[in-house]
């Protein structure tokens, strides 16, 4: 009896304290300055841009920051209307407009605000290097004449080493 | 007739190597080359003594493509990453140099791991040979540091990523670790990463490598323990082992150069602070679940712990046997100890990304 009476007041404890938990934590990213979501927002478009909820999520919290210095909030709008639109492109060049920076740049300024766990992700495709970009193969006549010059070393080399058995 | 007139072509091909033979013994006096042609064991010809010799070729072939890739790298925080990015798209074979310079740090880590391998298999650690293998942990320290240093420079999300983890870890180590913040000093740590990547280290490698190589001349080439019967091993001259080595170099030059023209590296999206998004790179993938499990600190032990116990390795083992199938208790926990790590690595990279930092 006592073992029942001790669980269900566990799980009431529980059931009353989660939404105060999800609400701790949701307050908790209205103290993260805006900047710092919008540039978070701009890197998870940048590297994952499947994460459609993240980003949605961070336009949001960049949306209801208390801490809106240095942003254009009417674009971050913007943003999120392009966003719900299907234009992530266009999304993140408003992002990046929203906190001056240069389209394309690196997003270059340090912020010290608190961390936020990045939405889980499926495991990767490819290695980084193979998903990063210009990772195209060279072509074309250098291609070509690089591909010679190796095929004429691996020559050399295997005579050198039959040779020097 | 003089002579002169009835030289026969036997005659001249005399002549020939005469004077053939008498420049080389000028250069000879000169150089001191002939000391080259000392004795080795006839097991030193094979691929898996020339790993070491390997290593060195790649680490020169670093130097040389990383000489071109400074004429052009910015190593300041807001112009790194478009440097890198014009290496890639302007300059003449900058793509290939990079391409070049990426995959020789991937075989210069493999080179080493493996050098290691057969060192630590064949038992050629034992006395006295024990300087030369703490030597050559020291060269695998500073050649893990190399490869560190270059994934910063890129200066990519990821290469960021590693930055903050250096900087972390840096904190781990107190006091002592006041050079990995990004307050010490008047430059970006970036900046300093990439003098420690081109200056520091290059010198410090060839320091270590020249003790390495002095050792292994002082002590000669460790028996093999798979040789059988009793009778000496034949010997080459070392300059055979050398032309061998030469070979081999051409091949693993070939090999990166199709790599780097047909999977040329790209480079990520440009640094954000603040979020974790990526994963290290292969060579550092295996400490990633670690760090999952126990924190940034699991890094800075799990890494220690590796080099302490590849430090210690010739004074737990001892004894006189070098064959591996009589050395079964250290043979087993370092097998162990590399599946692990290959393990690890593995199911590192079916892990979702995490965040560590800050958490």
């Amino acid at each position: 009896m006592r073992l029942r009476t001790a669980s269900l007041a566990l799980i009431t404890g529980l059931l009353a304290l989660g939404p105060a938990a999800v609400a701790f934590a949701h307050g908790a990213e209205k103290n993260v300055p805006a900047k710092t979501l919008v540039e978070e927002a701009i890197a998870i478009i940048r590297t994952q841009p499947d994460q459609m909820d993240a980003i949605a999520d961070k336009i949001k919290d960049a949306l209801d920051s208390n801490d809106a210095e240095g942003v254009n909030l009417d674009l971050v709008s913007q943003a999120q209307t392009a966003f719900q639109g299907g234009d992530l492109g266009r999304t993140e060049l408003l992002l990046e407009q929203a906190i001056g920076s240069t389209p394309g740049q690196p997003v270059v300024s340090p912020n010290s605000g608190p961390r936020t766990p990045p939405p889980p992700t499926s495991p990767p495709s490819a290695p980084a290097h193979l998903r990063a970009a210009g990772s195209s193969p060279i072509g074309g006549g250098e291609g070509v004449a690089l591909l010679a010059v190796a095929a004429g070393l691996a020559l050399i080399g295997l005579v050198v080493v039959r040779g020097f058995r | 007739m003089s002579e002169r007139l009835v030289t026969t072509p036997a005659a001249v091909r005399g002549d020939v190597v005469l004077r053939r033979r008498r420049f080389l013994d000028a250069i000879d006096e000169r150089l001191g080359l002939k000391a080259l042609t000392y004795p080795v064991p006839e097991h030193a010809n094979k691929l898996a003594y020339s790993l070491g010799g390997l290593s060195l070729v790649t680490f020169v072939l670093m130097v040389g493509t990383g000489i071109v890739l400074t004429q052009f790298y910015e190593p300041d925080p807001r112009l790194a990453h478009a440097s890198v990015r014009r290496i890639m798209t302007s300059v003449d074979l900058g793509n290939f140099i990079r391409g070049v310079h990426f995959w020789g740090a991937m075989a210069m880590i493999v080179l080493v791991g493996l050098h290691l391998l057969r060192v630590f298999v064949s038992g050629s650690y034992k006395r006295p040979r024990e300087g030369t293998w703490v030597v050559g942990v020291v060269l695998a320290g500073i050649t893990a540091a190399f490869f560190f240093t270059g994934t910063v420079l890129k200066w990519d999300q990821e290469s960021l990523e590693a930055l903050e983890h250096n900087i972390e870890i840096g904190k781990l180590l107190g006091r002592s670790g006041f050079w990995f913040s990004p307050s010490f000093g008047s430059i970006p740590l970036l900046t300093r990463l990439y003098v420690v990547h081109i200056s520091l280290l290059p010198a410090l490698f060839t320091l270590v490598v020249a003790a390495h190589l002095l050792l292994v001349k002082r002590h000669g080439l460790a028996p093999s323990p798979f040789r059988r019967g009793p009778e000496p091993e034949p010997t080459e001259p070392f300059s055979r082992h050398l032309a061998r080595l030469g070979g081999f170099a051409l091949i693993l030059m070939a090999i990166l150069t199709v790599l780097a023209v047909l999977v040329p590296p790209g480079q990520g999206p440009s640094p954000v602070e603040g979020i974790e998004v990526t994963k290290p790179l292969w060579p550092l993938l295996w400490v990633y679940p670690i760090e999952n499990w126990v924190g940034v600190v699991g890094i800075l032990w799990a890494t220690l712990a590796i080099f302490v116990a590849l430090l210690l390795v010739p004074a737990l083992d001892r004894g006189p046997e070098r064959a591996p199938s009589k050395r079964l208790a250290i043979i087993i926990p370092a097998a162990i100890i590399v599946a692990a790590i290959l393990a690890l690595t593995v199911y590192a990279f079916f892990t979702p990304v995490a965040s560590h930092i800050g958490m």
